[in-house]
């Protein structure tokens, strides 16, 4: 499990100090798929950033603890992990796949090599590079994935490819808990289906965690079994995937739900007007008041606190509070 | 195809950059007031001895076949290029009468060749070495501690720190020879050692003023290639330090450093050069300044035909190397 | 003001003092230090000799403000007519383009290719000590105007297509006009750099060619005041003052240059970036 408990992760910059991520709170639960959600500039990849224990000048922790819990497999044994450690667990209990790209992967270097450079020199020598390169060349065709792409250079495979195979390198060590930040952007559909599916496959194997990020809704419904909506450096809602599709009760999930296109609705998709607020100087009160349907006098005052409004659902929204009355869009008229 | 264009124009470029070159080198003395033979006369006959006028007449002929002098201005132009380009023959030299000035040169060539390359050799790997650890460590204080020092070494010229070298350690503290005196047996292993002791000042000397180069030039390219995504995941990835650092980082940043060094020949080159003569040590610098103080003519054009026709083809060969060592252009 | 690294303001006090030194300094020098048997020999630093006298009767501090001044004006006329010529050609060799432009290239990138040295040593060596200054600072501007050349034209390349010009052209205002308002203040900028490292190759050219007796020896440069030395036995005689003082005075000036020159593109750069 990963506890991150009010965790503020600010950036140092010439014109002040950037409040990329404030006061977050949630867990990750061992064997599930988390999607956290937002669009750019929320400060969803800050968080990855945190949550993987990459935290380097300019960015800075200013509050709050990450702390990963392992269990021990052979004597049971909790051990607690802080976050300035996280680094010497990448790649054990800890991989990232990241967005696909051409250049996450050394140009000038074969992956067969890359994928043995994961490994310290000690370990090599102890496992063999022989038994190493089979284990992965046999846990690719299980992945339905050729062997010899270990033999190529990155340039020489397709984009789908090239991903599917780092999907392959973070996943072969078995790690806790995998952190996919926008592992399907930039990719086209069909293959993004593909990884897609690839992912819950494994997932569902290995019974570990993974972390998806994405600014796509879509992507999160097919796959996450838990969702995190962020917002401007905050968490809005956090609940089950198929609550979040049906019963959204944040206004800003709502206005993101309400922006995918569904089967058989031919009515024109509406967008969210305005802009989140800039992060140098966040607003006092709840930061998606100014693009509210909800929002009164009180909203811009007050920061709405996270609460779990049903078993499992939490939403920061004042107008959700207990106690106020439970308008919806449809409600209003307005949907 | 796309070499055989580039391997084209390379080649068009060098010649038309020689082809100036030693036009201007045959230009210069022609546009100078005076003529060398009468010079030459002139000096020989101001020490005292009267000279039967037939034999200065003869050896005004000799003299000015000698000097290349002979005919029309083309008629001299074309002779000159034909003994740059293809003979390779300047004529007898003066001071050395009757060696001639091509087997001079071949003597001392060598000797240049070494001290360059060595210097260059030491001060690339290791001035690349410590840019390398420099820019990936770069937060660290050390590595602003080295980039303060190579930024103070880096302007100064090679001549004045091979003067200060000579002052300071073969003067102020005789442990080095202030004179070049190469002894025993060429080849022997004593004569290695007197070659290496002898060479050692004027070598240092290269070699610091090169390495503030390298050291801020790698570092900076150290600095852009870690913001590399690919390092950025290799990190990620659990490699470990070393592992990136000379497995990603430097495997990529080195490559354009090649294509410096070609770039960085001339200046080291006529850095050299003077830094030889403060030294007296036996090449191509030293044979300049000897055929300069004897007014030795053909001895200079020789010497500087042939260096600029050298540093030319050095950097025309690490041109046409180059691609064949960039795995990114190899592999296409 | 953030910007300003400390880097720059050292190199620009170094290079402040040597203007001092070489600019104003020497106008207060009571007598021609390079006239021989001016003072009794060989004198200690004093009072009246700060770094005391040679063994020719010169006022060693004296003779070194002169040489700093001759110096830097071989590198400020230098750099300046080398500049002024290269920013112009270069201007238009990027703006009008075409053939002009290819042809001014080959000139730039073949003169860039020639050795200035050997041939610098070649002349000096068939003029026989009797190379004028002026004449070695001819021949360095030769060489070194394609460097600020290429330079301008990269950069008026590039801006031939941005936005601002495009705008200020379709606001009717006449090429010239545009050149000089909207592109020389950039250009200039970038200029600079290039001009102050064209002082220190200059000096150091002609130092390199003193120090081998090959430049103007009547003059006192920073590298003929070297040359002296070393022929009057200087090392020998352990005057040290009159040797180390010009081999310092170039390190110290060199690094100064560098300072400010690499300093100034800095700043420069990150101005540029943030507007």
């Amino acid at each position: 499990m990963i506890r991150i408990k009010n965790v503020s992760l600010f950036y140092d910059t010439v014109q002040g100090t950037v409040k990329a991520v404030e006061d977050v709170s949630f867990e990750l639960y061992d064997g599930e798929i988390v999607g956290v959600a937002g669009e750019s500039g929320c400060g969803k990849s800050t968080l990855m950033k945190g949550i993987y224990g990459n935290i380097e000048r300019p960015m800075y922790l200013a509050h709050g603890s990450i702390e990963l819990e392992v269990e021990d497999e052979q004597d049971g044994r909790r051990e607690v992990i802080p976050n300035s450690e996280f680094h010497r667990y990448w790649w054990k209990h800890l991989s990232y796949i990241p967005q696909a790209s051409m250049s996450v992967m050394n140009p000038v270097v074969r992956i067969k090599d890359q994928f043995l450079d994961s490994y310290s020199l000690q370990e090599v020598r102890n496992y063999g590079k022989k038994v190493l390169i089979d284990a992965m060349a046999a846990y690719l065709q299980e992945l339905e994935l050729p062997a010899d792409v270990l033999n190529a250079y990155p340039h020489q495979l397709s984009g789908g490819m090239r991903q599917r195979v780092i999907v392959a390198l973070a996943t072969f060590v078995q790690p806790k808990f995998v952190i996919a930040d926008e592992p399907t952007t930039a990719l086209d559909v069909v293959v993004q289906r593909g990884i897609l599916t690839m992912l819950r496959s494994l997932q569902k194997k290995a019974g570990n965690t993974f972390v998806m990020v994405s600014h796509d809704m879509g992507v999160h419904y097919q796959i996450t079994d838990r969702m995190v909506i962020m917002y401007a450096g905050k968490v809005v809602e956090i609940a089950r995937t198929d609550v979040i599709f049906a019963r959204p009760l944040h206004p800003y999930t709502e206005m993101l739900i309400r922006s995918l296109p569904r089967l058989g609705d031919n009515a024109e998709r509406a967008g969210i007007t305005g802009r989140p607020p800039s992060l140098l100087n966040p607003p006092r009160g709840c930061r998606f008041a100014d693009r509210c349907y909800l929002a009164d006098a009180r909203c811009s005052q007050v920061q709405p606190e996270l609460l779990e409004l049903e078993p499992g659902h939490f939403v920061a929204c004042l107008k959700r509070e207990p106690g106020s009355a439970m308008i919806t869009l449809e409600e209003m008229g307005v949907a | 195809m796309q070499f055989a264009k580039f391997l084209l124009s390379r080649l068009f470029s060098y010649l038309l950059v020689v082809w100036i070159s030693i036009t201007i080198v045959f230009f210069v003395p022609r546009f100078i007031p005076g003529n060398p033979v009468e010079a030459m006369l002139g000096k020989l006959m101001s020490q005292g001895t009267t000279m039967d006028p037939v034999l200065v007449e003869t050896m005004r002929k000799t003299m000015t076949q000698m000097f290349g002098l002979e005919g029309t201005l083309w008629e001299q132009y074309s002779a000159f290029l034909k003994r740059v380009f293809l003979t390779l023959d300047f004529g007898p030299s003066l001071s050395y009468y009757p060696t001639p000035v091509s087997l001079l040169i071949a003597r001392s060539l060598p000797w240049s060749i070494g001290l360059m390359l060595t210097a260059l050799l030491i001060s690339w790997c290791l001035g690349n070495f410590i840019g390398l650890l420099a820019g990936y460590y770069n937060r660290k204080t050390s590595s602003k501690v080295i980039e303060t020092t190579a930024m103070v070494i880096y302007p100064i010229p090679y001549y004045i720190l091979a003067l200060l070298l000579n002052i300071l350690f073969a003067y102020v503290w005789p442990i080095f020879p202030f004179v070049f005196q190469v002894s025993g047996e060429p080849g022997s292993w004593p004569w290695m050692k007197s070659v290496a002791y002898n060479s050692f000042l004027p070598l240092m000397a290269i070699v610091t003023v090169s390495l503030g180069w390298w050291i801020i030039s790698m570092k900076a390219m150290a600095i852009d290639t870690k913001e590399e995504d690919f390092v950025q995941y290799a990190r990620y990835r659990g490699v470990k330090d070393n592992k990136v650092m000379f497995g990603y980082v430097a495997r990529t940043a080195v490559l354009p450093q090649i294509t410096v060094l070609g770039l960085s020949l001339g200046g080291v080159f006529g850095g050299s050069l003077i830094t030889e003569i403060l030294f007296g040590y036996p090449g191509v610098g030293t044979l300049v300044y000897k055929a300069i103080l004897g007014t030795d003519y053909n001895l200079i054009m020789g010497t500087i035909s042939i260096s600029i026709v050298a540093v030319a083809t050095a950097t025309l060969i690490l041109d046409i190397v180059y691609p064949f060592i960039d795995p990114r252009i190899r592999y296409k | 003001m953030r910007l300003i690294k400390p880097r720059l303001v050292i190199g620009i006090i170094i290079v402040g003092i040597f203007l001092v030194m070489g600019l104003i300094m020497p106008l207060f020098a009571p007598e021609d230090p390079t006239a021989w048997n001016t003072y009794f020999r060989n004198m200690p630093p004093s009072g009246e000799h700060y770094m005391g006298t040679n063994n020719l009767g010169q006022d060693i501090f004296w003779l070194l403000t002169w040489s700093i001044r001759n110096s830097l004006w071989i590198g400020l006329s230098v750099a300046g007519l080398a500049t002024l010529i290269g920013v112009i050609v270069g201007l238009l060799s990027g703006f009008v383009g075409g053939f002009t432009d290819r042809f001014l290239t080959l000139v730039m990138d073949t003169v860039i290719a020639v050795p200035s040295l050997p041939i610098l040593i070649l002349m000096s060596s068939l003029l026989g000590g009797q190379t004028s200054l002026v004449i070695i600072a001819g021949v360095l501007v030769f060489f070194n105007w394609p460097w600020p050349g290429r330079q301008a034209r990269a950069m008026s390349l590039s801006l031939r297509e941005r936005e601002f010009i495009n705008v200020a052209q379709a606001s009717g205002e006449g090429t010239l006009k545009i050149v000089i308002v909207e592109i020389l203040p950039f250009v200039l900028g970038w200029a600079l750099a290039n001009f102050i490292n064209t002082i220190l190759v200059a000096i150091s050219a002609e130092s390199g060619l003193a120090i081998i007796g090959l430049s103007s020896l009547k003059d006192a440069t920073l590298g003929t005041m070297i040359y002296w030395a070393m022929q009057h036995q200087a090392l020998l005689l352990e005057k040290w003052l009159w040797i180390l003082s010009p081999i310092f005075s170039i390190m110290l000036l060199f690094i100064g240059l560098f300072l400010v020159s690499t300093g100034w593109s800095d700043y420069f750069a990150t101005r540029r970036g943030r507007q």
